[in-house]
């Protein structure tokens, strides 16, 4: 068995890889410190694999916190997991779209799965899971139920700024008018979108396209995304929040060899 | 004759009333979720504390972000234009001037004459803004009036690496937990909303002699200082509240007259 461990901004997650597939995965917010979450979350992952600290033979990690995670045997560099991650998952995956926390991403994969190319955005919040945070929050609305409830929407509002903070204030200002929640929500999922789609037209994108990190369980921002670049997501066999440890589990293996 | 001005900002509503040039009331709160009634509330107790009654008020106007919310003004003013007003009423020799609200940071510039030359905001991001340095003092529990005291005792300012305001704060949260002291982190989001300021500046051309500071994030004395050491210019305090130049301008302005040297 291997482990990959990948400590995001918010979340920390873990895959335990057993002969080829994917025997336990976890999911949880992050503790203070780095090394917290990572002794955390490889408990959980153990817990639900049902197995013990030594069946595990190599542990990989990614993620902003890699570096202070001293039981891991190597690290690898987040692109670098997410793109191994989801052409494990599906060897048609060309391009990956993957929205974090704090950051949001675009790799470019050729046949074999190499790197092609690849931009990030870590500068601004912008377009990426904190924005979605921030402005959820600011109607009062739960991050989980921003999706479903933007899908009932007809008729968008349209959040013009492109700083969160100042998003707020133009969400209030919807608010202060009476707006419809469900055309604000949808508006707030569309502002993410476009921020997104602005970021993928500094490179050429090619089919098979998928969509992963914690944002991509946001369904208005995956149809919005969707709509904007005229393509559809290859839907993929395992959560996309994990891909990033999976990567690294898949790492890890091809360590031992 | 006796006018209104209201300044309804991204993060406080200020109202002045005024007589010909002088401040009768006024008053500076937190903008709420019932943003119109709060400042229609405001506005009735401030009128029922000098005895008037709306009628008794000549004229009103409103500026700031959202200065739309006030339908018995009789008409909105951009906030350079007030600000210019009210800078040349309490010195007329000023040239520029710069007002730091929690989101909007303008450099205003005065002709000799007292009207407004030219002026600049920055671009929409909360990078190095007041509301940034409000998040970064709500990260360390640190209130608004003792910001100054505790960053003046810095002695090494925390240069924050992060350039967007949300990721500042969990930048912050962060050296926090990795034992930086707070006044070092305090001062350092000061200097990065100094040197916001100053990369303004850069592009305002001649800012000339006399400048004077104005807005919420002006009642920070250490920030003053941070500034005017950084310009190695006085920075003139208006005799009055600063954050209340605006809406004080906006009165001045509905008393409608020539502009007169006091």
């Amino acid at each position: 068995m291997v482990l990959g461990i990948d400590i995001g901004s918010l979340t920390a997650k873990a895959v335990i890889l057993d002969h080829g597939s994917i025997r336990a995965a976890h999911i949880m917010r992050v503790r203070p410190r780095p090394i917290d979450s990572a002794t955390a979350v490889r408990e959980a992952v153990l817990k639900a694999a049902g197995a013990r600290i030594s069946d595990i033979r190599a542990c990989c990690a990614t993620g902003y916190g890699r570096l202070e995670i001293p039981f891991a045997t190597m690290n690898m560099s987040e692109i670098s997991c997410h793109a191994k991650g989801a052409f494990w998952s599906d060897v048609s995956i060309r391009t990956v779209i993957d929205i974090g926390g704090q950051d949001c991403k675009v790799i470019i994969l050729d046949h074999q799965g190499l790197i092609q190319d690849f931009i990030m955005n870590d500068k601004c919040a912008a377009g990426t899971g904190r924005s979605l945070e921030i402005l959820s929050k600011a109607i009062g609305v739960e991050l989980d139920s921003l999706g479903p409830l933007s899908l009932k929407s007809r008729r968008p509002v349209a959040i013009t700024n492109k700083c969160s903070i100042f998003m707020e204030l133009e969400v209030l200002q919807h608010l202060y008018r009476r707006v419809k929640l469900k055309d604000i929500a949808a508006g707030i999922n569309l502002s993410v979108a476009k921020r997104v789609v602005a970021l993928t037209k500094m490179l050429t994108l090619c089919p098979d396209v998928c969509l992963t990190g914690g944002v991509s369980k946001n369904v208005g921002v995956s149809k919005g995304i969707e709509k904007l670049l005229g393509i559809t997501f290859k839907p993929l066999r395992c959560d996309p929040q994990i891909m990033g440890a999976l990567g690294a589990a898949v790492f890890a293996k091809e360590g031992l060899t | 004759m006796i006018t209104a001005g209201f300044d309804i900002g991204t993060r406080a509503f200020k109202i002045c009333l005024v007589e010909d040039t002088r401040l009768l009331s006024c008053v500076c709160r937190l903008a709420d979720r019932n943003l119109e009634q709060s400042i229609r509330d405001c506005y009735k107790q401030l009128l029922a504390g000098q005895s008037l009654s709306r009628r008794q008020v000549n004229k009103a106007i409103a500026t700031g972000y959202g200065a739309n919310l006030v339908t018995y003004a009789a008409y909105e003013l951009s906030e350079p234009a007030c600000l210019a007003r009210a800078a040349h009423q309490f010195d007329p020799g000023l040239s520029t001037l710069i007002d730091i609200g929690a989101l909007f940071i303008r450099i205003v510039k005065i002709d000799e004459n007292g009207f407004l030359e030219d002026s600049d905001v920055n671009e929409p991001c909360a990078a190095g803004s007041g509301k940034f340095l409000e998040l970064v003092a709500e990260a360390l529990a640190v209130s608004f009036e003792d910001i100054s005291t505790i960053a003046r005792r810095s002695l090494r300012p925390y240069a924050i690496t992060s350039t967007c305001a949300v990721f500042a704060e969990s930048e912050i949260i962060s050296q926090i937990n990795a034992g930086v002291a707070s006044q070092d982190i305090l001062a350092g989001a000061l200097d990065a909303l100094v040197s916001k300021v100053q990369a303004l500046l850069g592009k305002a051309g001649d800012i000339g002699k006399k400048l004077a500071l104005t807005g919420g994030v002006a009642k920070i004395p250490a920030l003053r200082e941070k500034l005017a050491t950084a310009l190695d210019k006085d920075l003139i305090a208006p005799p009055l509240d600063p954050q209340l130049i605006p809406a004080y301008g906006a009165a001045l302005l509905a008393q409608g007259r020539s502009r007169r040297r006091p």
